[in-house]
């Protein structure tokens, strides 16, 4: 018997999430199918090997890679498998805390429509039309926002004129690229091809000058699905990104990609620690930190391009996104509570609610330092390597880098100090429900086990990144 | 084997203390049992360090963290000859602390004692690290905790923006200290955040506890933790021929110690206290000689616990303080006779700004002597002697400390940053600042020196809060103009600012990379 592997990840899920739609109604049956159907592809992903013979029973089995569909291809080899285990279990994991705390009816049909819209612009040969792909996700991230604010504002605006836009440059770059064969240095075209696509990525990447959306948008949407759609968003693209240089060696050999995520991460990292240090507003602040986050995963790649080894290196971007995940969760959660019981998070409204919600905002706590990678956090491992690398290599960067964790820091702890503090009010007690304790409490023990002993989990993900990394 | 057991068990009985008397407190036992509990988990501690002296040095991997291509470095601990002093003094003082708690019956201090035990043991983990990378994660666990404490305390907002202020200030140290792993120089940040000279003085003393027992373990672990490395350092002669240093500490050292000459009472005092016999113990590593940073964390933790544990002024604190007055004499032949090898017989500015220093920190202590005696500690019979005993064994360890067990084996190295000769100079400073306090007792006694007092512009110009003020007014200002950075970007007009904002940073980056 033979499947296809691109049918499987790509075909079933964007039919699975099309059928949940007319059962939004009915909010647990869909966060129940939507959790239990990411669950399970995440353990396919990590049992069914591409392109090899199986043998289930009496059953032969043999996954095919490659998918043609409109003169495009989509291939999915054995390689790629561990950015669909993360996917998914991502997707699981954020959809078992829907069972806690309130988000919009389309959270998960949408959430899996743009989570496989994006492991196909991954997919797709040739790579540039990945930035179409991207594009709908972007549409589907738009009506989620848009349908649970009922309105379309500023912010959403922003992010989507700047998503549309990438789109053609990187489109014309791709076209651009696909047409050099030859040393593109030596021909004119090069520094078009140059222009093309590094403005096409800060657009799509939420580079600088194009990262104002961030906070703008976490102010007003629910921070759940925010951080959800940005988490997987910004991976996704880094990504694709990732996937576009190992495609075209030139380029990431060349001095302009260095320069660009250097400085890129430079800026991010820099803007987004200052914006979370003056915060007002605890959305904006994780609009701020993603910011940095952002910026944090540029000179990963950066330094990645640089080093001696560039593919062991750039493996453990891998590692990089696991504790960013659960932390953004975490952060999300803790705020949605914050919300539910004062409607809003401008911080001086926060003041004891700490006290009500122990549980959270321990959550909140752990999150944050885990979120600047405060030695002891699962964050650390990771930031010491960034933090080191560029020290050797170019020490304003580390310094800029360390402000940008010291900023989110600071932010952070306003929020916290605010949080704790004594209020009347506060004498009401934990008003956790059972299961939010046991969410929150699970999350935060993994991340600060994960903390205390990172080599539990970092050489595991770590020989993911490699694995995909390492691939053809 | 046994040895290791030795080692962490050192560092998990006071944390599995902690949580048996966070348990205690939440099943609300008897406040006897939970005193009980901190004391037997410190007790045990104490016998573990103890029985660690037999089998320095002793080296444990706690994990292997991997790559290793990546990771080089991997957490673990060092017991030797310099760390176990520390190690000792700190878990002698932790013991001091809870005898001394024994007088009081108040429920809310059991608190206090678990977070006491809690940072005596991260501080042992700090002290015991075997690596630089080990010892920023015992700083950090130290740094949280203190935050933890803070935070967990009603407070003003102005004290709160303080708290987390110095809790960032010395994350960011830390951050930048892995630069360090390296080099040294990166650290300099990191140990003087942890003296708390930023922002200089929390003034957190309306709470009785953070008053004497856990306010002094508080004050006392973060920089008692930076003097195993400082010693090394000083083994090293890293800071050789940094005279600039020496002048520096010198200045932070003098300002210390008048504000402590100042301070209306010992705990006012503290924190100048901390930083005053900090900077010394920095300057014996800048001198290179490590000895001497140990007898200086010796006289912070010890000397300090003389002062800072002792409730009231009766005959027996008189006794105890007096011993440490004289034990910061640095005398001939007296535990702490290494004091004084900061002197040398060539006298330069450093040298004689630390004699000032040095006069200044024990006429504040004789000061505090002579103060007139306002009641005798009140409890049970048991729990007046427990708090004697506290003194007992603080004064055994100094003598301990002072004259045997690490010395032999630090003087047996030969390595020439433990001389075995000594300068005149050390046989008469000592001597000199003896007659210095008899002429001042007996001036004081005779009415004729005029109660020594600052006027407050000096006051305030030398408590740096000026550039604290400084600070607070640049971080206003610039939060202003973000603001205002904030509103374009993300106005109506911001798409247009942002392609103005592109065009501006494209230039930069051509003019960054020479293209014009």
């Amino acid at each position: 018997m033979t499947m296809n592997a691109p049918q499987i990840w790509i075909l079933i899920p964007m039919v699975f999430s099309l059928g949940l739609l007319p059962l939004i109604r009915w909010r647990k049956l869909v966060a129940l199918l939507g959790s239990g159907f990411a669950l399970s592809f995440a353990v396919v992903a990590w049992l069914l090997p591409i392109g090899k013979l199986l043998t289930i029973g009496i059953f032969d089995v043999e996954v095919q890679p490659s998918w043609s569909l409109f003169g495009r291809s989509f291939i999915l080899e054995n390689a790629d498998r561990p950015f669909l285990i993360i996917l998914y279990l991502g997707l699981g994991f954020w959809y078992i805390g829907t069972f806690s705390t309130r988000v919009h009816p389309l959270f998960v049909p949408l959430g899996m429509g743009i989570g496989v819209a994006l492991t196909a612009s991954v997919l797709i040969q040739p790579n540039f039309y990945g930035a179409i792909l991207i594009l709908i996700a972007a549409m589907m991230t738009v009506v989620l926002f848009t349908a649970e604010e009922q309105e379309v504002f500023l912010g959403v605006k922003r992010f989507w004129v700047f998503q549309s836009l990438a789109m053609p440059f990187l489109l014309l770059a791709g076209w651009m690229i696909s047409g050099t064969e030859a040393n593109p240095e030596a021909i004119p075209g090069a520094t078009l091809i140059y222009i093309l696509l590094l403005l096409g990525l800060s657009l799509l990447l939420g580079g600088a000058p194009f990262q104002s959306w961030l906070p703008a948008v976490a102010e007003r949407v629910n921070l759940y699905s925010f951080s959800f759609v940005t988490f997987i968003t910004s991976f996704f693209t880094l990504l694709y990104a990732l996937t576009l240089l190992k495609q075209t060696p030139w380029l990431s050999s060349s001095g302009w990609i260095v320069i660009f995520f250097s400085f890129q991460g430079f800026l991010l990292t820099l803007f987004g620690g200052l914006g979370a240090v003056y915060h007002r507003h605890l959305g904006r602040w994780v609009g701020y930190a993603l910011i940095k986050e952002i910026g944090l995963s540029f000179l990963l790649i950066g330094l990645g391009l640089i080093s001696s080894n560039p593919n062991a290196f750039l493996g453990f971007f891998f590692v990089h996104v696991f504790p960013r995940g659960i932390v953004l969760a975490l952060l999300a959660f803790a705020c949605n509570l914050y919300i539910e019981r004062k409607g809003s998070l401008q911080i001086q409204e926060l003041a004891g609610l700490g006290r009500q919600f122990p549980f959270a905002t321990i959550a909140f706590f752990v999150s944050v330092l885990t979120l600047v990678g405060f030695p002891l956090t699962a964050a650390f491992p990771i930031h010491l390597l960034i933090w080191q690398g560029w020290f050797v290599q170019f020490p304003p960067i580390a310094f800029a880098a360390i402000f940008g964790s010291v900023g989110v820091l600071i932010g952070g702890l306003r929020a916290m100090a605010v949080l704790v503090r004594s209020v009347d009010e506060a004498r009401e007690g934990s008003l956790e429900s059972r299961s939010q304790i046991i969410l929150l409490t699970i999350s935060t023990v993994a991340l600060l086990l994960a903390g205390v002993f990172p080599q539990w989990f970092l050489p595991y993900l770590y020989r993911l990144g490699l694995t995909f990394m390492q691939s053809e | 084997m046994i040895p290791s057991i030795f080692l962490i068990g050192a560092i998990l009985t006071p944390l599995f203390s902690f949580a048996s008397l966070i348990f205690l407190q939440v099943r609300k036992v008897r406040l006897g049992f939970l005193w009980s509990s901190a004391f037997v988990g410190l007790a045990l501690t104490w016998l573990f360090v103890l029985g660690l002296r037999f089998f320095l040095p002793h080296f444990v991997p706690l994990a292997n963290w991997q790559p290793e291509d990546f990771f080089p470095i991997s957490p673990e601990l060092l017991a030797d000859d310099i760390s176990w002093v520390v190690g000792f003094a700190l878990v002698s003082v932790g013991v001091a602390v809870i005898l001394t708690e024994a007088t009081t019956s108040e429920g809310s201090r059991a608190f206090g004692w678990a977070c006491s035990v809690l940072l005596v043991g991260l501080g042992l983990f700090a002290i015991f690290a075997g690596n630089q990378l080990t010892l920023l994660l015992a700083w950090a666990a130290i740094d949280l905790v203190e935050l933890a404490i803070w935070l967990s305390r009603p407070a003003q907002p102005t004290l709160r923006e303080r708290v987390i202020l110095a809790f960032s200030s010395r994350a960011f140290a830390v951050m930048l200290s892995l630069w360090g792993l390296g080099n040294p120089w990166a650290y300099l940040f990191a140990i003087i955040l942890r003296w708390g000279v930023f922002p200089f003085h929390l003034p957190y003393l309306e709470s009785e506890d953070l008053r004497r027992g856990l306010g002094t373990i508080i004050r006392l672990v973060p920089p008692l933790t930076t003097m195993p490395y400082l010693a090394r350092l000083a083994e090293l002669a890293y800071f050789s021929n940094q005279g600039w240093m020496a002048v520096l500490l010198g200045f932070i050292a003098l300002f210390a110690l008048i504000l402590w000459m100042n301070s209306t009472d010992v705990l006012e005092g503290r924190p100048f206290w901390v930083i005053g016999t900090a900077s010394f113990a920095f300057n014996a590593a800048v001198q290179g000689q490590p000895q001497t940073v140990l007898i200086y964390s010796l006289i912070l933790a010890i000397s300090g616990s003389f002062l800072f544990l002792t409730r009231e002024r009766d005959r027996f604190s008189f006794a105890v303080m007096g011993y440490s007055a004289f034990l910061l004499l640095g005398l001939p032949y007296t535990p702490f006779w290494n004091l004084v090898r900061l002197y040398r017989d060539q006298i330069s500015p450093s040298i004689i700004l630390f004699f000032f220093a040095q006069a200044l920190a024990i006429l504040g202590t004789i000061r505090l002597i002579l103060e007139k005696p306002r009641r005798e500690v009140v409890g049970e019979p048991w729990s007046i002697a427990l708090y004697r005993l506290a003194f007992l064994g603080l004064i055994g360890t100094s003598i301990m400390l002072g004259y045997s067990g690490w010395g032999k084996n630090l003087e047996a190295v030969s390595n020439p940053a433990y001389p075995d000769t000594r300068y005149w100079v050390e046989y008469v400073i000592g001597l000199s600042f003896l007659l210095l306090c008899l002429v001042t007792v007996v001036l004081i006694r005779l009415r004729l020196v005029p109660r020594f007092r600052l006027p407050s512009r000096l006051v305030r110009f030398f408590s740096m809060e000026w550039i604290y003020r400084v600070f607070q007014l640049g971080f206003r200002q610039i939060g202003s103009l973000f603001y205002r950075f904030e509103d374009i970007l993300e106005g109506r007009g911001g798409v247009l600012w942002t392609i103005v904002l592109l065009f501006v940073l494209a230039r930069f980056l051509l003019f960054l990379i020479g293209g014009g």
